[in-house]
């Protein structure tokens, strides 16, 4: 029965690395939401991110225009609050706080940056608005940054893993043609897999009957891809993905009905659903709209976790939850049982595999960023490598730590002339003339000394790629191979 | 003497225990480390060796942005001062690079040119020899030598710039209490129900 009072009106704000989604709604009087409207703009916040380690300027000049309109189209609507929260984007990038500090002066939005753990708790509360969370379930909600699997038993959940899986960066690693092509899809696959397998086991619920219930974009738009009257399977998705490496990013959208920047990361999505139907293998695949903001709505209206939601989220033991981009394990009380050694191998294997998906880009030489970018993910690496040292005592770790230090050092040669060269000619174009002659002969030097560098910097990573690393990496920490056509650039079309 | 700036080795951390009691260990070895590099700070001449207190504040940067989460906030407020200094750090070595790369080019042009005006007495006759003393006395206007010694002017006066805003960071910085509070993330008590378990690690 509906209440006859006025009933709060609240909005959710979901800033992920793909989109940034609302949801406006309001309480319906018996512990529900009555959805009023929503919003979503694709932002691709976490574009470039694996590669910087930042996010990008333009992204975020275009994420703040966006929660601005947000905010107003909440206001129109009757919404006393506004709640937001960031995932994996912000909290992975050296600049997110800067950007929720510009988020809350020009839009007055105070954003939550929340860990795996709890977005994993936020979307399984929204999950119980709309989904049938009876026997086993495995719910996926795959975003543009990472991936959220929780594992619940008769609407109570067992334990939930954030993994540095996202649509959005899968694409900026492993796809460059469009429409993509199936060599590109199964590497979104096979590195989803491997980073699934990778991963301390998944506790699934004893039983034979699981469901798996995919949250978010990635399920919705790839069910309208499956006819009406098929039900969704493994089958049925590898099908998807076959139709997906024949349309391009605009027929997609087109057919679909979703923004074209949404379509071009729909592809790696499908890949990693694939992954974990094939890696877990539920019974069938369901698809749920509802997710992390319809929780969030619930906590803004009818406040935090009850007593009973409680029970049902900490029903499992404590589970590791790593963060590969910057920063290890969220909540503490959750990882006291973390092992470092474990934690420091997935960290050393995603920044190795972002060593490697930047040096591609370094050898094409068309952006002087690329060897900055390979130098500063090498010094990363070593961050870690430093560290987790005594967890590796085998002459294998130091060699590859070695080898870690060698890519630094053959970079800095170049690097440091780029950075020379773009110094003396803004000197140049303030000196005077009579001061040019000098000028110029300096830069004549550099030029000449960075094109040997180059050269010998060329001849180490070819090296370095053609040799023993990539097998060895595999061997030693589950490092996935990036497909060579990355280093390309713009979309190309697949080779027959 | 030179600072080496060989990261310290974290000589205690152990593998099988959680990531924030190690955390915590690889923080205090960086911020001891980091501050090692102190005695050089009143030193700007010491160029190498500021060069390795930056390699040192990036590995403790590095370390604080790794266990972010463990830090928490307090640890947010760190890492910008540590990149702050960085950064400041930074572009005292490019400046130095350039400083070191403008005054090589002067010497081996002044070499050429002293050889070349050796080369041109040496077969000058009599009459030669006063416009070649003019011209090394006072040189063209298009002679290489006035840009490269107008630039290395410019470029020692941006380096005590950059070096004397170092200094008033770091002066600002530790009348803060950037220390005092970098060691307190690296002994901050650990959270309920971690207490039992770091005691038996430690």
């Amino acid at each position: 029965m509906t209440s006859d009072f006025p009933q709060p009106v609240a909005a959710a704000i979901d800033i992920g690395s793909n989109s940034i989604k609302m949801t406006i709604g309001r309480a319906n009087g018996e512990g529900g939401i009555d959805q009023l409207d929503w919003a979503s703009e694709v932002v691709r916040l976490g574009h470039g991110l694996d590669q910087t380690g930042l996010l990008d300027d333009e992204r975020i000049q275009i994420a703040i225009e966006t929660l601005t309109r947000f905010a107003a189209q909440a206001r129109e609507r009757g919404a006393t609050r506004v709640v937001a929260v960031a995932t994996e984007a912000t909290r992975a990038a050296a600049n997110g706080a800067t950007f929720l500090d510009r988020v809350r002066e020009e839009t007055g939005i105070e954003v939550r940056v929340v860990d795996g753990q709890a977005e994993a708790a936020l979307t399984f509360r929204g999950l119980g608005a709309d989904a049938d969370l009876t026997d086993s379930v495995l719910v996926a909600d795959i975003g543009g940054g990472s991936t959220e699997l929780i594992t619940a038993r008769d609407g109570a959940m067992l334990a939930a893993r954030s993994l540095p899986l996202g649509s959005g960066r899968l694409t900026d690693r492993f796809i460059v043609a469009d429409p993509p092509c199936l060599d590109e899809l199964a590497a979104c696959e096979t590195a989803a897999a491997a980073s699934i397998q990778a991963a301390q086991p998944i506790r699934l619920p004893t039983s034979s009957a699981l469901r798996l219930i995919v949250v978010g974009g990635t399920g919705e738009f790839m069910a309208r891809l499956v006819p009406d009257d098929q039900h969704i399977d493994l089958a049925a998705v590898r099908l998807v993905l076959a139709k997906l490496a024949t349309l391009s990013a605009a027929e997609l959208a087109d057919e679909i009905d979703i923004p074209e920047a949404r379509a071009r990361v729909l592809p790696a999505g499908v890949a990693i659903v694939a992954a974990i139907a094939s890696s877990l293998d539920p019974e069938r695949i369901e698809i749920s709209r509802s997710g992390i903001r319809a929780g969030l709505l619930l906590e803004a209206i009818y406040g935090g976790v009850t007593d009973e939601e409680e029970s049902k989220t900490k029903g499992g033991p404590a589970e590791k939850w790593s963060r590969k981009d910057g920063s290890l394990a969220t909540d503490q009380r959750e990882s006291s049982g973390l092992n470092f050694r474990d934690t420091m191998s997935e960290l050393i294997a995603e920044r190795w595999q972002t060593v490697l998906t930047a040096i591609p880009i370094a050898l094409a030489g068309t952006d002087i960023e690329g060897v900055h970018d390979v130098r500063v993910a090498s010094r990363r690496l070593r961050a870690v490598m430093d560290v987790a040292a005594p967890a590796f005592p085998g002459k294998w770790y130091k060699a590859l730590h070695r080898t870690a230090k060698e890519i630094t050092g053959a970079l800095g040669e170049v690097r440091d002339r780029d950075v020379l060269l773009e110094a003396l000619q803004a000197d140049r174009s303030a000196a005077p003339l009579a001061e040019h002659p000098g000028i110029d002969r300096l830069i004549d030097r550099v030029e000449r000394e960075r094109v040997a560098a180059r050269a010998e910097m060329e001849h180490y990573l070819r090296r370095l790629l053609d040799g023993s690393l990539r097998s060895e990496l595999t061997r030693r920490f589950g490092v996935t191979e990036a497909p060579t056509s990355r280093s390309t650039g713009a979309p190309t079309e697949c080779a027959s | 003497m030179r600072i080496v700036s060989r990261a310290w080795p974290v000589d205690d951390v152990d593998p099988e225990a959680p990531v924030i009691d190690n955390a915590r260990r690889v923080l205090a070895v960086r911020i001891a480390e980091f501050y090692s590099f102190e005695p050089v700070v009143p030193h700007p001449e010491l160029s190498e060796a500021l060069h390795d207190m930056r390699i040192s504040a990036k590995r403790l940067r590095y370390s604080l942005e790794l266990f972010r989460p463990q830090f928490e906030k307090p640890g947010e407020r760190q890492i910008e001062r540590v990149r702050t200094i960085q950064e400041i750090l930074g572009t005292l070595h490019d400046h130095d690079v350039r400083v070191d790369l403008i005054g090589d080019e002067l010497s081996q042009l002044m070499l050429e040119q002293s050889r070349k005006t050796r080369s041109d007495i040496a077969d000058a006759s009599p009459e030669e020899l006063a416009t070649i003393a003019a011209v090394a006395l006072r040189p063209p206007p298009d002679d290489p030598r006035r840009g490269l010694i107008a630039l290395l002017g410019r470029e020692h006066a941006s380096r005590r710039t950059a070096y004397a805003r170092f200094r008033e960071l770091w002066d600002t910085y530790a009348a803060d209490g950037m220390r005092r509070d970098l060691v307190a993330l690296s002994v901050r008590p650990l959270p309920d129900g971690h207490a039992a378990r770091a005691t038996t690690v430690a």
